[in-house]
């Protein structure tokens, strides 16, 4: 729906409620009547989406656009993070697997952060505690951490070429194998699952409280 | 009570009809449409607005911003050239729906 199709609805329905009024309703009466005649927002949402249709894909379209910079931002700056922290440990002296491992868990960390944050941030522009034009401002940090990220892990993959020799690495260079999709599949369901049972408990607690 | 189907087919009639009578809003048309028909037209508000912006891309009426009485903002329409056309097709289709109904309800049966 566009501003113009807000605007127009709003003024019926302060019109609509005007006249109830004048019948001698309350003005809350008033307003769930009116409501109920304007129809329901599931309904006027997909009305209005056969007449803008253009409208609506262009929204759909910036959020996927959105989505696939912010996916890929994240993901070189995690990559980078991990080959960081894979690097620093073979430089340590540790083997070759913990060097892996410790990848991974850097992965695991840093995505369950990502989407935790993500999780908060949307709980709290639902409460109304952040206005949802002022989320906008994610596309700028957005845009910086695409760089920074690539950044991130052109130093990351350096370090590691130099860091980590190939023999200690080979067991671990697990992302193209099978095997490696067996462990990406396992960090996300990690990562769902800290989510998960962080926020039942934090859930239980705040029920508690109240 | 009048079936949903045959209010949603007969919403653009009625709208060009009322904005040829002259300028209207929204909420008006819906009031002059409720009242003409005595109730038995009830339409679901909303869906009103989505037909008004349909014609209104067809060019076939003509929207513009004006400032209410109460100063608030709102959106008026009139019907245009080629929406005076659209009304004359769709009067004489509907009118031949209803000759033929009518004959057919009002005819004597056949006793011979």
């Amino acid at each position: 729906m566009t501003h113009q199709n807000a605007v127009e609805l709003e003024s019926h329905l302060r019109e609509s409620i005007a006249d109830l009024v004048a019948k001698g309703l309350r003005e809350r009466e008033a307003f769930m009547i009116a409501s109920l005649r304007l129809g329901t927002p599931d309904m006027l949402s997909r009305e209005f989406c056969k007449v803008n249709g253009n409208y609506v894909w262009k929204g759909r379209t910036i959020w996927m656009l959105f989505g696939f910079v912010g996916g890929s931002a994240f993901a070189s700056t995690f990559a980078g993070i991990a080959a960081i922290a894979g690097a620093t440990t073979a430089f340590v002296g540790l083997s070759g697997t913990s060097t892996g491992l410790v990848s991974i868990a850097a992965t695991v960390v840093c995505w369950t952060i990502l989407f935790w944050s993500l999780w908060q941030g949307g709980q709290r522009v639902q409460t109304g505690a952040i206005d949802r034009a002022a989320s906008f401002g994610w596309l700028a940090s957005l845009v910086a951490l695409s760089g920074f990220g690539h950044g991130l892990s052109i130093v990351g993959r350096t370090m590691h070429i130099s860091k980590v020799t190939v023999e200690e690495f080979g067991k671990s260079a697990y992302w193209t194998s099978i095997g490696g999709l067996v462990i990406n599949v396992c960090v996300v369901a990690a990562c769902i699952a800290i989510i998960v049972l962080f926020g039942r408990s934090r859930l239980e607690q705040t029920e508690r409280v109240a | 009570m009048i079936s949903r189907e045959l209010i949603a087919a007969s919403t653009r009639p009625l709208v060009l009809a009322v904005l040829s009578k002259g300028e209207s809003y929204g909420y008006s048309i819906i009031q002059q449409v409720r009242e003409l028909s005595g109730g038995e037209l009830e339409w679901s508000e909303g869906m009103l607005y989505p037909v008004l912006h349909r014609l209104e891309q067809e060019k076939l009426i003509i929207g513009s911003w004006k400032e209410s009485e109460s100063g608030r903002k709102r959106k008026y329409y009139r019907v245009s050239a080629s929406g005076g056309r659209a009304m004359a097709t769709e009067r004489r289709q509907w009118l031949a729906v209803h000759d033929t109904l009518t004959a057919l309800w009002d005819s004597k049966p056949c006793l011979t």
